[in-house]
């Protein structure tokens, strides 16, 4: 990393090492930079949701992309056989190569260590109105219909929870009269509203065939391991039994200390208020040295604070007392 | 100063479960209602919108220099020495 001006940048040079950033083809890395330029990125990163409609067509047509897509998790699918039999990439549910599908990939910064089970719900609006919903309600990555009645109980797709994919194939219909250009790769020809088709932005993103009436809701929960830290700091019968708190002291004190031309000296012998409560206003209690905890402050072993915890409510701390203040700190 | 005894301090792990929601209209993408809109789908932005323009013959510009556009959407700079 390197800084121009104030703002730092990741780069490569591209030398005999062919070292390259990830994002950059084989194809590009070798025909658009030379040996000697400076490959450079940017920062901060940034990436988002991806939803991607593999078209079966573009499998009878040999297309790689597609194939490279599904291919790579075929073992993963299969593997949870285990938990649904909707999981596998060809059994008598589905061949899935073969398959529209629509593939929703979530950049695990979203949600952490994996998906929560049974957290996800897809919902469909048509002009702001509800017309279908999905649920894993049996928490085993079946995705399954729960409204509207008709199709009810359908599994439309299977979710990935470890690995934050989400795997849409029912191609039923979800409304009676409502079509639009769902299919990215056809801009000419309208269609009814199916999963498979769940998170489209339109054909080609292009102003004329954008899905503007429908607007998609993907809610999940994720799965966060944070690491706390919990700390009790004491203080025991008879500490902390002074404050440098000026209102410590009784008013009316002369508080400036002595100076001479080669000493400083503080005065001694100051009273300290009496905040005892009476119940009678010209009998005064009995002296007791009374504090309030309002701060507690954490050095490290150098002894350089690295924390200040502050009381809601300082407590009152009387000569006799013990108390335990516990801090607790997330990561 | 008073100095943690051993057993005054405690390291756990506490699991948590964020809520997210995304929600996609005119295709964009909103990220837990917010209302940024960096967030497109199916392109991972490194750069602002803002700092890109389009120069002759369809090169994308940045204020870091010329810029490709990658197969997973992407911008690289290219610097020529």
């Amino acid at each position: 990393m390197t800084v121009t001006g104030s703002v730092p940048f990741p780069f490569i040079t591209k030398e005999g090492s062919l070292s390259s950033f990830k994002t950059a083809t084989s194809q590009q890395f070798n025909e658009d930079f030379n040996y000697g330029d400076v490959i450079k990125g940017s920062y901060p990163l940034r990436t988002s949701i991806s939803s991607d409609y593999l078209d079966s067509g573009l499998y009878l047509y040999g297309t790689t992309n597609r194939k490279k897509k599904l291919l790579a998790l075929k073992n993963t699918l299969d593997y949870y056989t285990k938990i649904s039999p909707h999981y596998a990439f060809s059994s008598s549910l589905g061949e899935k190569e073969m398959q529209d599908l629509r593939l929703i990939s979530i950049p695990s910064i979203f949600y952490g260590q994996s998906l929560k089970k049974g957290s996800v719900n897809c919902k469909w609006y048509h002009k702001g109105s509800l017309i279908a919903e999905l649920q894993d309600i049996n928490k085993n990555g079946e995705m399954i219909q729960t409204y509207p009645h008709s199709n009810s109980g359908n599994v439309a797709g299977v979710v990935l929870y470890g690995e934050g994919f989400l795997l849409l194939t029912g191609s039923w219909s979800l409304h009676d009269s409502y079509e639009d250009y769902f299919d990215v790769n056809e801009n000419s020809t309208l269609y009814s509203p199916s999963w498979k088709y769940f998170l489209t932005s339109g054909s080609d993103g292009r102003p004329a065939t954008k899905v503007s009436d429908s607007s998609f809701i993907l809610d999940f929960e994720g799965t966060e391991k944070i690491p706390t830290i919990t700390m009790f700091a004491k203080s025991d019968r008879g500490e902390h039994n002074y404050s440098n708190n000026p209102t410590f002291i009784k008013s009316g004190q002369i508080t400036t200390p002595t100076t001479g031309s080669n000493f400083i000296q503080e005065p001694s012998n100051l009273a300290i208020k009496n905040i005892v409560p009476s119940s009678y206003e010209d009998v005064e209690p009995p002296f007791e040295k009374i504090t309030y905890i309002s701060k507690v402050a954490i050095y490290d072993k150098d002894k350089n604070l690295i924390g200040i915890a502050k009381l809601a409510n300082p407590i009152k701390k009387k000569q006799n007392d013990n108390i335990a203040i516990k801090m607790k700190l997330d990561m | 100063m008073k100095r943690f005894e051993k057993e005054d301090i405690l390291r756990n792990t506490m699991k948590t479960h964020p809520k997210v929601r995304f929600l996609c209209y005119n295709g964009k993408i909103y990220y837990n209602n917010s209302t940024e809109e960096d967030l497109f789908l199916n392109k991972f932005l490194l750069l602002q919108k803002e700092s890109i323009s389009i120069g002759a013959e369809g090169a994308i510009l940045t204020e870091l220099g010329e810029a490709i556009l990658t197969e997973d959407g992407d911008y690289l700079v290219i610097e020529q020495e």
